[in-house]
């Protein structure tokens, strides 16, 4: 049994002496555990957080992102601003609020793209086998063999520079890992039964594929989505650091901390604020992926 | 073992010619690459005789052929900006990114396998919650930002450390060294912590095994056990994803060498994709890829020696 099918429910012992256990399904266990684990919903508030502060940004702040006051420049923490401001006399305390649009949008698209382009290769793949299988798994092979940052560069490089195409670029780096994944997955559910009772039946191998098989190895590839999302903000944050990612003025974390490389001495806070801000956030996403993993992960064994 | 070692050997070709097709017409997509050494301003007719003498006038395939050739001759050919053969950049560059690793790689192993092995021993002591909470740390820090932390404090605060620049190590020891220990710290925290986690995993597993119930109840000292059964045996995994990061950290170094303006592979790589140097970029991808490859290799094998049940299998 490769993975746990879903939905059913688990099978209590009863004896004359036992009260009636309550049934749960595999959903609520797995619910359960996750809420057991303090870094697991540490991870959830902070996530939720960034969301609503995503969301919510022009009502957090009064500045916007690109509005330079040029007599306030390179000031550090005040009230006025809360962080300071960075070389141009913009807030740095909007700028990084307003960064966490880009940093969830980077992240979330990026391995949303790569889920939706690499679980159908690694679906055919793993299905069809044969030469289409070879093919498939050589590319995969090729791909995963670059450095995966130098792979984001020089594609980033060859679409153009920019946030966009940096998202599509991160997005072709992680499309192994979900293709192998499934394809590993698919090899090993493909030889259930109910698979064999579907194709005797007649029924078209996208059906056997995309209803079967699908749901029941999605798991493996939700948790690797969500260990991957920080993965990708950071990388997102890396490619701007190196100037190919999201261009200035926009407010990306990167670009934030490359320009404060240039200010240490004259204003540390520029790199403070923005490098913190990308700390929180990747300890929030890997707080998330690590309580997902413990609780999705072969349920029946931990009871 | 033998055949084992020859196979592998074998299938990293295809690989390699795949890698080097990808990034062939990679940079193809990129753009013009004369228009990028000549500037935008020359005429028609000196933008086409360039474009002959490169060789950059023929069909994609064509070029690609002859470049393949030239490689199996271990010609890698001319940089476009530097007018400097691609094979000697490259080895000028090669040293500086392994002293880096080196460096990198001794921090690793020197912090992070002693604290993953106490953690393992105190489970749940003070020393094992602040070991968790560092790796933790130093795997989530982004390292662009621990490097700008570490710059703040050790070269412009107490001005102990070199900000930025290299220093051969064969030359100067103490200055190379010095130029080489913040971006090692930098590159060296998130491999450290990861090695960390990953001995004391281990380690608890081996503690955990009967033989070491066996040896305590024969009254074999604490420091015994550790030397003779614990630290063998938990660095299976450990040893094996060493090489996994090595071979990462040869690729992934690009940011750590720009802050710090060393220059070696990485920071090759991206200046010539981003200046449209065609033969530089094959040239330093295939070496990097290879790289990472054989470190894959490398760490297959040396799992399979290590680890004597695996090659009996």
């Amino acid at each position: 049994m490769c993975m746990n099918s879903n939905g059913s429910a688990i099978a209590v012992k009863k004896t004359f002496t036992d009260l009636p256990q309550k049934r749960l399904t595999n959903f609520q266990i797995s619910v359960n555990s996750f809420r057991k684990s303090p870094t697991a919903m540490f991870g959830l508030f902070l996530v939720l957080v960034l969301f609503i502060v995503a969301i919510t940004a022009p009502l957090v702040t009064k500045y916007s992102p690109t509005e330079m006051l040029a007599k306030d420049r390179l000031q550090g923490p005040s009230l006025k601003h809360p962080i300071g401001t960075d070389e141009l006399g913009r807030d740095t305390m909007t700028r990084i609020i307003y960064g966490v649009r880009l940093a969830l949008r980077t992240g979330l698209f990026s391995v949303g793209l790569s889920f939706l382009i690499g679980v159908p290769l690694g679906l055919i793949s793993g299905f069809r086998k044969g030469f289409l299988d070879d093919l498939i798994m050589r590319i995969m092979d090729g791909l995963s063999s670059f450095p995966p940052l130098i792979l984001a560069i020089a594609t980033t490089a060859a679409l153009g520079y920019g946030a966009n195409n940096a998202l599509i670029a991160i997005a072709i780096t992680y499309i192994p890992t979900f293709a192998r994944i499934a394809r590993g997955q698919v090899l090993c559910e493909q030889e259930e039964l109910y698979i064999e009772a579907a194709k005797s039946i007649g029924a078209r191998d996208s059906r056997i594929m995309f209803k079967h098989l699908l749901p029941n190895i999605v798991s493996p590839l939700i948790v690797q989505a969500s260990l991957l999302i920080s993965n990708a903000i950071l990388a997102e944050a890396s490619l701007s650091f190196l100037g190919i990612g999201a261009q200035p003025p926009a407010p990306s974390w990167g670009t934030m901390l490359k320009t404060s490389a240039g200010y240490m001495t004259r204003n540390i806070w520029m790199a403070i604020g923005p490098g913190t801000a990308l700390f929180l956030t990747v300890l929030g996403f890997n707080f998330l992926g690590d309580g997902l993993r413990d609780a999705l992960d072969p349920i029946l064994i931990k009871k | 073992m033998k055949q084992y070692i020859l196979r592998r050997l074998l299938s990293i070709i295809p690989v390699l010619l795949l890698v080097s097709m990808i990034s062939f017409s990679l940079v193809l997509l990129t753009g013009d690459p004369v228009k990028a050494i000549l500037g935008s301003e020359t005429d028609l007719e000196t933008i086409e005789r360039t474009r002959q003498q490169l060789g950059l006038d023929q069909p994609i395939h064509i070029q690609y052929l002859k470049w393949l050739g030239r490689v199996l001759q271990g010609d890698l050919g001319y940089s476009f900006q530097n007018k400097q053969p691609v094979m000697e950049a490259i080895l000028q560059r090669f040293p500086v990114t392994v002293w880096l690793n080196v460096v990198t790689l001794a921090i690793t192993i020197i912090i992070g396998i002693p604290a993953g092995l106490i953690s393992a021993l105190k489970r749940n002591s003070p020393v094992d919650f602040l070991t968790s909470v560092i790796s933790l740390i130093g795997v989530t820090m982004p390292n662009f930002f621990l490097a700008i932390i570490l710059i703040y404090i050790f070269s412009i605060g107490l001005n102990w450390l070199p900000p930025s620049g290299y220093v051969d190590p064969l030359q100067d020891p103490i200055a190379g060294f010095k130029s080489l220990l913040m971006p090692a710290i930098t590159l060296g925290t998130a491999e450290a912590a990861s090695i960390a986690r990953m001995t004391r995993s281990s380690a608890q597993q081996v503690l955990a095994k009967p033989y070491i119930t066996t040896a305590k109840a024969k009254g074999l000292p604490q420091k015994l056990i550790i030397t003779r059964h614990l630290i063998k045996n938990s660095m299976i995994p450990v040893t094996t994803m060493l090489g996994m990061l090595i071979g990462i950290s040869f690729g992934g170094a690009v940011v750590t060498e720009t802050i710090f303006s060393l220059p070696g592979l990485g920071r090759l790589v991206v200046n010539s994709i981003l200046a449209r140097d065609f033969p530089m970029v094959q040239g330093t991808i295939i070496v990097l890829s290879l790289a990472f490859l054989l470190s894959n290799l490398i760490v297959d094998i040396l799992y399979a020696y290590l680890d004597p049940r695996i090659r009996y299998h």
